[in-house]
C-alpha cells in the first residue's frame, strides 16, 4: 500500500514538473500580448490593454484572409496527401514486391531533406510553368514535406488490417468500393487522424518555402507575421503568435472532431 | 438437384502444386465436409470456390453457369472464417445486416431480417451491442447469423470453430446443423477435426496432399476407407498388410482363416475396426481360434472399454461396450475373434 | 487477374511516386544540375564547379557549417537522452501505478509541444530567454541578478543556446513518441525477472537499451537532419555571424539577383551529401546491431 503511494507521488510530481515546463513558455507570450509599458525588471506589465490586438485585427484586415489562406492550403495539401497515401501505404504495408525498399526510402526522404533545398532547386521550373506566386505552387511545394507523415501513419494502420477483413466483406457481397468505404477506411480512422494532424501542422509551419514559391503574394499567417516577429513591437508579435497557435490547435481539434464524429456518435472507444 | 460442380480443379502456388484435379459436385441443401490434415489444401480449395483465389485450371459451375472469373462479391455465397471478423465499428445488428446493406436492401427490411437471424442463433437482445462487448463464442454466433442473412446459395465455413473451447465447439456444431436444416442452405465445411466432420457432414470429401482420396458418407468413409491413407487419417486403428489365399489372410503378425471368404490371390490391407474385435479369456478353451494375444492396456471410456492387445508384437485395438466386455485384466492371455473386416487391394502390386 | 495481382502494388504507389519524383527528386536533381551550371530548361550547358570551389574556399561556409553542426548535434543528443529517459520513466511508472489514466495524462501533457509550429515556439523562447526576457526578470525578482547585463546572452548568441532550447523542447516529445511504443511491446514480466535476479532499475535499463537503440537512433537521426537544415528557428534566434547554414544558403540565393544562386545550390547539395552520409553510417550500424541482436536470439 505504502509502495503504491510512493509511485503515485512520483507520477504526480512528474506531472507538475511537466506542466511547468510545457506551460511556462506561454506565460510571457500571453502577458506580452496584452501589455502596456512593460519595462525590464518588472515581472508583470504595469498595465493591460487591447492595443496590439486592435492593431492586428482592426488596422490590419488582411489577417482573416491570411488565416483563411493558411487553413485552405493546409486542408488541400492534406486532402491530396490522403488520396496519394491510402494506396501507397497499402502497398508498403501489405504487399511483397521488388523495389519496395527503394520506394520506401523515396517516401521518407523528405523527412531528411528540407523543402527549402528542393524548392530552391525547382524554382526555375515553377517559374517556367507560371507556378511562382500562385496558391497552386505553394500547395505543390507543401506536399513533399507533409506526405511522409501521412504515409507513415497509414502504413502503421494498414499493418494491422489483415486481408481477411476485406475477404470477409467480399464474400458477403461487398464490391471494391464498398470494401474501401465500409471496411478499410473505418479501420484507418485513427491513423488518418494522426496523419492529417501532422500533415496540417507541417503545412502550417512553412514560412520560407511559402515565401519563396509564393514570392510574397501568397500571404499565409507565417508570411504575414514574420516581419513583426523578427524585430519590432513585441506585443504585436505576441498577438500574431497567439493567433497562429490558436489557429493551429483549433484546426487540429476540428480535424480530429470531424474524423472521430462517426465513431463518437456510436460510442466506440478509439 | 446438383447446385455446384467443381471440375478438375488444380492450383499451384509458386511452383508448388497445392490442389490436384479436384472433381466433385454438391447437391442442393447438402452439407459437404472437407476433411484433411493441415496443409492438405482444404482452405485453398474453399478460397477458390469463394473466388478469393484465382482459378488457373478447372471449372467451377453454379448450376449451369461457369463462375471461374466471377469476383467473390458476385457469387452470392457467404463465408465464415476461423476468426469471427465482425466489423468492430458496427453494432451486432448492423454486422448481421451487412450483406443486405451491400445489396442495398431497404433499411427496415435489413434490420428485420438481421433480427430474425440473430434470434435463430440465440443472440436476440444483443442487437445494439458492439463486437468487443461479446465473448468469442457469441461473436462466432453473430458471424453465422451474418453469413446466413446473406441468403447464400452456398455457405462456406473455414474451420470456424477451431479457435473456440471444446464445449463451445460442440454447441456451435449443433447450432450449425440446426440452422442449416431450417434454412436448407447448401454448405461446405472445412475442418481437420474428424469428430466435427463426422458429426456435421452429409458427405465427406477426404483431402490429403491436395488430392481427393474419397467422397462418401461419413459411415462409408469409416467402414470402407478407399485407401490405407484414408483409413489412417480417419483413425482406423487396425490396419494390416498381407496376402489373401482364398479364405486365409497372411500378415507378418498373424494368419487367419475367415469363414465364407473367397478372395482369390491378392495382396493388400486388411482393416479391422476395434468394435468388431472381441476376445475371451484364455482359460476357457476355444479350439478353432488360433489367435492369441496378451492384454497390454485397458482404458475405461464412458460406456465402453478400449483395449490394446499385444499380438505377436503388434498392437491390436479392441473396443467393447461395458455390458458385453470380457472380464479380463491387464497381462491376461486372451483369444481374439475377428468380426466383419474391410479389405483394400494393393493396386500397385496387382497380380 | 494474376497479372493485376502482380502489378497492383506498383499501381498503388505510382501517384505518390510520381508526385515525389517531380517535386522532390526533381528539386534535388535540378539543384544539382544548376549548381554545376547546367540549365536544362534554357538549354544552357556550361559545366563548371566554380560554385563548389568558391563555397569550399570561403571561411563563411566553414564557420556556418561548424556552427550548424554543433547546434544540431547538441540539440539531438540532449533530446535523445531526455526523450529516452522520459519514455523509460513513464514506462516504469506505468508498471508500478495502477490505473492508466494518470499515466495517460502525463503522456498527453508532454505531447503538447508536438502540436505547436516551430516558429511559434521559437518566438516564445525568444520572449523567455532574451536579455530583457521573462527569465531575466524572474532572476531579478528572485535576487539572482541586479543588472540587465548580468543575465547571460542566450538569444542571438554565438552558441545558439535559445535555438537549442527551442529544439529540445520541441523534439523530446517526438523522440518519446517513437521510443515509448517499443517499450510497451516488451514483456512486463522481464522487469520482474530482472528484479528477482537482483538487477537495479538502472541495470535493467541498460539491459533493454539495445532493443530501444534502433528507434532511438532513427528518431534521433530525423531530429538531427531537421535541426541541421531547418531555416525558421535559427533565422529568428540565430546570430548574425556565423549564420546558420540554411540561412547562409538562402541569403546567397536571394541576395542581389542571381549572382550567388549557384553557390546557394552548391551549399544545399553539400548539405544533402552530409546528411545522406550520416544516414548511411547509422543504417550500417543499425544493420550490425540487428545482426547482433538476432544472434542473441531476441
Amino acid at each position: 500500500m505504502l509502495k503504491k503511494n510512493k509511485y503515485t507521488l512520483w507520477v504526480v510530481s512528474l506531472s507538475f514538473v511537466l506542466l511547468f515546463i510545457v506551460c511556462i513558455p506561454f506565460v510571457p507570450l500571453i502577458l506580452m500580448s496584452f501589455s502596456v509599458h512593460w519595462s525590464w525588471p518588472d515581472l508583470f506589465p504595469s498595465g493591460y490593454d487591447l492595443r496590439a490586438w486592435e492593431y492586428v485585427f482592426l488596422s490590419n484586415t488582411s489577417i482573416w484572409n491570411a488565416v483563411w489562406m493558411t487553413v485552405v492550403i493546409a486542408f488541400v495539401v492534406t486532402f491530396i496527401n490522403i488520396l496519394l497515401s491510402i494506396p501507397a501505404a497499402n502497398a508498403i504495408a501489405r504487399f511483397k514486391w521488388k523495389g519496395k525498399a527503394w520506394i520506401e526510402l523515396l517516401f521518407y526522404a523528405p523527412l531528411i531533406v528540407p523543402p527549402l533545398i528542393t524548392s530552391m532547386g525547382i524554382y526555375l521550373d515553377f517559374l517556367r510553368y507560371g507556378l511562382i506566386g500562385t496558391v497552386t505552387g505553394v500547395i505543390l511545394a507543401h506536399i513533399a514535406p507533409t506526405l511522409p507523415y501521412m504515409i507513415r501513419a497509414l502504413v502503421i494502420s494498414f499493418q494491422t488490417l489483415s486481408f481477411d477483413w476485406e475477404n470477409q466483406a467480399a464474400t458477403l457481397g461487398a464490391n471494391g468500393w464498398q470494401r474501401l468505404r465500409y471496411v478499410v477506411i473505418p479501420h484507418l480512422v485513427p491513423g488518418l487522424i494522426v496523419g492529417c494532424s501532422l500533415s496540417m501542422l507541417v503545412s502550417f509551419s512553412q514560412y520560407i518555402v511559402t515565401l519563396l514559391i509564393g514570392s510574397g503574394k501568397v500571404q499565409t499567417i507565417p508570411v504575414l507575421m514574420f516581419p513583426y516577429i523578427s524585430g519590432g513591437d513585441q506585443a504585436i508579435g505576441s498577438v500574431f503568435i497567439m493567433v497562429y497557435t490558436i489557429m493551429t490547435l483549433l484546426s487540429l481539434f476540428f480535424m480530429q472532431f470531424i474524423l472521430t464524429f462517426y465513431y463518437r456518435r456510436k460510442g466506440i472507444p478509439l | 438437384m446438383t447446385s455446384f460442380q467443381l471440375q478438375h480443379l488444380s492450383y499451384a502456388y509458386e511452383d508448388k502444386l497445392i490442389l490436384r484435379d479436384i472433381h466433385f459436385s454438391i447437391q442442393e441443401g447438402e452439407r459437404i465436409g472437407i476433411l484433411g490434415p493441415s496443409g492438405s489444401g482444404k482452405s485453398t480449395l474453399l478460397n477458390i470456390v469463394a473466388g478469393l483465389l484465382p482459378l488457373k485450371q478447372g471449372v467451377v459451375l453454379d448450376g449451369e453457369k461457369e463462375i471461374n472469373d466471377l469476383p467473390p462479391e458476385k457469387r452470392e455465397m457467404a463465408m465464415m472464417f476461423q476468426q469471427p471478423l465482425l466489423f468492430p465499428h458496427l453494432t451486432i445488428l448492423d454486422n448481421a445486416a451487412f450483406a443486405l446493406k451491400m445489396r442495398k436492401v431497404a433499411k427496415k427490411q435489413q434490420h428485420e431480417q438481421a433480427k430474425e437471424w440473430l434470434a435463430a442463433v440465440g443472440m436476440e437482445g444483443m442487437e445494439k451491442r458492439y463486437p468487443h462487448e461479446l465473448s468469442g463464442g457469441q461473436q462466432q454466433r453473430v458471424a453465422l447469423a451474418r453469413a446466413l442473412a446473406a441468403k447464400p446459395n452456398l455457405l462456406l465455413l473455414d474451420e470456424p470453430f477451431s479457435a473456440l473451447d471444446p464445449e463451445l465447439r460442440l454447441e456451435m456444431r449443433d447450432l450449425v446443423q440446426d440452422v442449416q436444416q431450417k434454412s436448407n442452405t447448401t454448405m461446405i465445411f472445412v475442418t481437420h477435426d474428424r469428430d466435427e466432420a463426422f458429426a456435421i457432414a452429409d458427405r465427406l470429401v477426404i483431402l490429403i496432399d491436395g488430392m481427393v482420396k474419397q467422397i462418401d458418407t461419413p459411415r462409408q468413409c469409416y467402414e470402407t476407407p478407399a485407401s490405407p491413407e484414408v483409413a489412417n487419417f480417419i483413425g482406423c486403428k487396425n490396419i494390416f498388410y498381407g496376402m489373401w489365399e482364398q479364405d486365409t489372410f497372411t500378415s507378418s503378425s498373424f494368419v487367419h482363416t475367415f469363414q465364407h471368404a473367397n478372395m482369390g490371390k491378392v495382396s493388400g490391407w486388411l482393416v479391422l475396426r476395434p468394435e468388431t474385435i472381441s476376445m475371451t479369456s484364455r482359460t476357457t478353451k476355444h479350439e478353432n481360434a488360433p489367435l492369441t494375444a496378451k492384454v497390454k492396456n485397458i482404458q475405461y471410456r464412458q460406456g465402453y472399454y478400449d483395449y490394446i492387445l499385444d499380438m505377436n508384437g503388434t498392437n491390436l485395438h479392441s473396443r467393447q461396450f461395458t455390458e458385453s466386455a470380457a472380464n479380463v485384466q491387464m497381462g491376461d492371455e486372451v483369444t481374439v475373434q475377428f468380426g466383419t473386416y474391410h479389405f483394400i487391394e494393393d493396386e500397385k502390386k496387382g497380380e | 487477374m494474376n497479372m493485376w495481382q502482380k502489378i497492383k502494388p506498383y499501381v498503388y504507389v505510382l501517384p505518390a511516386v510520381l508526385m515525389l519524383v517531380m517535386l522532390f527528386l526533381g528539386g534535388i536533381l535540378q539543384g544539382l544540375l544548376q549548381s554545376v551550371g547546367v540549365y536544362v530548361a534554357s538549354s544552357t550547358y556550361s559545366l563548371s564547379f566554380e560554385a563548389y570551389r568558391s563555397v569550399l574556399l570561403s571561411e563563411d561556409f566553414w564557420n556556418s557549417l561548424t556552427y550548424s553542426l554543433t547546434i544540431a548535434s547538441t540539440s539531438t543528443i540532449v533530446s535523445m537522452w531526455i526523450g529516452t529517459m522520459m519514455a523509460f520513466a513513464t514506462y516504469y511508472l506505468s508498471l508500478r501505478v495502477s490505473g492508466g489514466t494518470k499515466i495517460k495524462s502525463v503522456i498527453r501533457l508532454q505531447q503538447l509541444p508536438l502540436l505547436l509550429p516551430h516558429i511559434a515556439v521559437a518566438y516564445m523562447f525568444f520572449l523567455l530567454f532574451t536579455q530583457s526576457g521573462w527569465i531575466s526578470r524572474l532572476s531579478y525578482s528572485l535576487g539572482w541578478i541586479e543588472q540587465i547585463d548580468q543575465f547571460p546572452i542566450l538569444v542571438h548568441d554565438p552558441y545558439g543556446w535559445s535555438i537549442i532550447f527551442t529544439y529540445v523542447w520541441k523534439e523530446v516529445p517526438f523522440i518519446f513518441l517513437l521510443v515509448y511504443p517499443v517499450l510497451l511491446r516488451l514483456e512486463p514480466s522481464w522487469m520482474q525477472m530482472a528484479r528477482v535476479h537482483g538487477a537495479s532499475i538502472r541495470q535493467y535499463f541498460f539491459t533493454i537499451f539495445s532493443l530501444l537503440l534502433p528507434s532511438v537512433l532513427t528518431s534521433g537521426y530525423i531530429v538531427f537532419a531537421f535541426t541541421f537544415t531547418a531555416f525558421e528557428v535559427p533565422y529568428l534566434l540565430g546570430v548574425t555571424y556565423p549564420k546558420h547554414i540554411a540561412v547562409l544558403s538562402y541569403q546567397y540565393y536571394s541576395s542581389g539577383g542571381f549572382d550567388f544562386r549557384e553557390e546557394a545550390l552548391a551549399v544545399n547539395i553539400l548539405l544533402v551529401i552530409i546528411t545522406a552520409v550520416l544516414g548511411l553510417l547509422i543504417l550500417r550500424s543499425l544493420k550490425k546491431l540487428q545482426w547482433h541482436v538476432r544472434g542473441a536470439r531476441w
